[in-house]
């Protein structure tokens, strides 16, 4: 087989025809990146010197740069969002630190206040502190559920839905030219759309699910009106950047360690029909695009849902999570979904193993699921800090002798 | 059906206005407190605990238990002061240094209780000297240790080291969990045992005291 362009390698992995070899994934998504610091390390180790951008202050990771992405010969580039986390902004910078006093450039915008524990707040326009770092933490944790009191459908019509500004489609329309026509990377577009984490985050974890067990009435108006909004949200989106994007991410974690966090039936008969809602009209208005989902855990009984509801990738593949083996989930949905992840796991092998480990279980993984395409070369969520270079350097290394 | 095995029902079910309403009904006809509590709440949760273990249920039908039994629990409370509970023991619980995360840590507390624990619960990001002043105020015979975050694995060995270093280790026992905590990591930090879960949590902290 000749060689394959970046993007027709996605491309054709997504459509389920074995390309001429599976494609990778380096830092496309803020759930197949990798940490700041860890990335500070790998690039010393690498002897590549050069500013590292902070682009995701919450989850304190880097933004690959193009020597980077060269070395992992990733095939997938993102096209983040204007403000991809805590709102801020990433089209200015300024220099900083990082929490292990290694450099960085920092959103222009960051100027967290310090709080009397030592830790870091951000705030929003209306004071509310919205998100919190611990003293010595590496990860900020949104702290605001402005729907916590929520009583009737008139406190969620009061409620702030996702929204695109106009500014910010001009910005996504010129880097999304500019990334079609001049790189061959397959584009993969942030959209933050997200229905149960959403719910999450505006309710407060225990509220939430409370409150789809208490108030199933109340959690369905308040999924309509996000619903609506995300479907208006698409549609400027798509309008100005669905002809150069290939891949739309989405993201509702679903699953624990051990299981799913809620019943597969609550899903179906709750969240399903507002997923599919979304997916089916991403689709309709931008024929051949693929909808990636990002799904923490042990998701595995809710694949055929989540197939049904129009998701064409999982990510990140939790193979360590409860039923989640590689063989069955390969054997199981191979040919209906595309496994965008599982190459190597972060909350064990890649954290705790020795580099020896990191090859044998990539090996095993892209063996298992490079089969028929279906697969995106990818670790398992984020790389952590503390993770060695040498571990990152197996990884990648492997996964392109492998692959 | 008896009053307990109707409040033992309705916290099952997450009944919170149903358990209030028993609860009132149970101390209207004077039966012991101490049975409404065992009979009811703690057989409830023991059985939620179970469920949840099994995958029978999911978080939201924990959580709604959880607060069914908190309901009638409120109800007891003026009374329960002038009472003694008779506790299985003492625990105090936490999520780690550096991590904010207590989604699973909030679902173990509640179980303890709901198991028949006398529960301090320390919140998130609680230091080492933290852990240490709260085993000497309150003399738990449990401390739980919680982290979801690989990078706040080490602050649970920390917290273990500086119970050893305040003579204070081999007064309590230790038990860690979280996303990325392993029986493995337990053994090699010097902790007592590892839960896998918020059901396992509370045989393990039982089978610990016993």
């Amino acid at each position: 087989m000749s060689e394959m362009t970046s993007r027709a390698r996605v491309l054709a992995a997504l459509k389920h025809e074995e390309p001429d070899k599976a494609p990778i994934d380096f830092g496309s998504t803020r759930s197949t990146g990798i940490n700041a610091i860890a990335y500070n390390d790998l690039k010393q180790y690498l002897g590549i010197v050069s500013p590292t951008k902070l682009f995701d202050v919450k989850q304190l990771m880097a933004l690959p740069e193009q020597a980077m992405m060269d070395w992992a010969q990733t095939d997938v580039i993102g096209l983040h969002r204007l403000a991809p986390s805590l709102g801020l902004r990433m089209d200015k910078w300024k220099p900083g630190t990082l929490p292990d006093g290694s450099a960085c450039l920092l959103p222009e915008d960051f100027n967290p206040e310090m709080l009397e524990d030592g830790s870091l707040a951000v705030r929003n326009n209306n004071g509310h502190i919205t998100a919190q770092r611990p003293k010595g933490g590496l990860y900020f944790d949104e702290v605001y559920a402005p729907l916590a009191d929520a009583m009737d459908e008139a406190d969620l019509d009061k409620h702030n839905y996702p929204e695109i500004t106009d500014e910010e489609l001009v910005y996504l329309t010129g880097r999304a030219k500019d990334l079609y026509e001049n790189t061959n990377y397959a584009i993969n577009g942030a959209t933050g759309i997200s229905l149960f984490e959403k719910g999450l985050k505006d309710f407060g974890y225990e509220e939430w699910m409370v409150r789809i067990m208490t108030e199933p009435d109340l959690v369905r108006r308040y999924l309509e009106r996000l619903t609506k909004a995300y479907i208006t949200m698409m549609d400027r989106y798509l309008g100005v950047v669905g002809q150069y994007v290939q891949v739309i991410q989405a993201n509702d974690d679903l699953g624990m360690q051990t299981g799913p966090l809620i019943s597969p039936k609550i899903y179906h008969d709750i969240f399903l029909p507002f997923h599919k809602e979304i997916f089916q009209h991403v689709k309709k208005q931008q024929p051949g695009i693929f909808v990636f989902l990002h799904s923490c855990g042990s998701v595995y009984d809710f694949i055929p849902d989540l197939i049904e509801a129009g998701v064409d990738a999982l990510n990140p593949v939790q193979t360590n999570a409860a039923k989640m083996d590689a063989r069955t989930l390969k054997r199981e949905f191979g040919k209906d979904i595309t496994f965008w992840g599982g190459g190597c796991s972060t909350q064990t092998t890649l954290t705790f193993g020795s580099a020896d480990d990191v090859r044998r279980e990539v090996e095993e993984m892209i063996e298992i699921f490079k089969v028929g395409g279906g697969f995106v070369f990818n670790q398992v969520h984020n790389i952590q800090a503390g993770v060695t270079p040498q571990n990152i350097v197996a990884l990648y290394k492997t996964a392109q002798k492998m692959r | 059906m008896t009053i307990f095995a109707e409040i033992k029902q309705a916290t099952m079910e997450g009944n919170a206005r149903g358990v209030t309403n028993l609860t009132k009904q149970a101390l209207e006809a004077k039966v012991n407190i101490n049975d409404i509590v065992n009979d009811g709440f703690i057989s409830a949760m023991g059985i939620i605990g179970e469920k949840f273990k099994n995958g029978e249920i999911y978080v939201p039908e924990m959580l709604i238990a959880a607060r069914a039994m908190k309901a009638g629990l409120k109800v007891l409370e003026p009374l329960l002061l002038l009472t003694t509970r008779d506790y299985i023991g003492k625990a105090i619980i936490g999520t780690v240094q550096g991590d904010l995360h207590d989604m699973g840590k909030n679902l173990v507390s509640m179980m303890l209780q709901g198991a028949g624990w006398d529960v301090i619960d320390l919140g998130v990001n609680v230091t080492p000297e933290k852990f240490v002043e709260a085993v000497v105020t309150h003399q738990p015979q449990i401390v739980g240790l919680s982290a979801l975050l690989t990078t706040t694995m080490p602050a649970m060995k920390l917290t273990i080291e500086a119970l050893v270093k305040a003579g204070l280790r081999d007064k309590v026992k230790v038990i860690v969990g979280g996303a990325p905590i392993s029986a493995q990591f337990a053994e090699e930090i010097g902790a007592d045992s590892y839960a896998s879960d918020a059901g396992v949590a509370i045989e393990i902290a039982k089978k610990l005291v016993s």
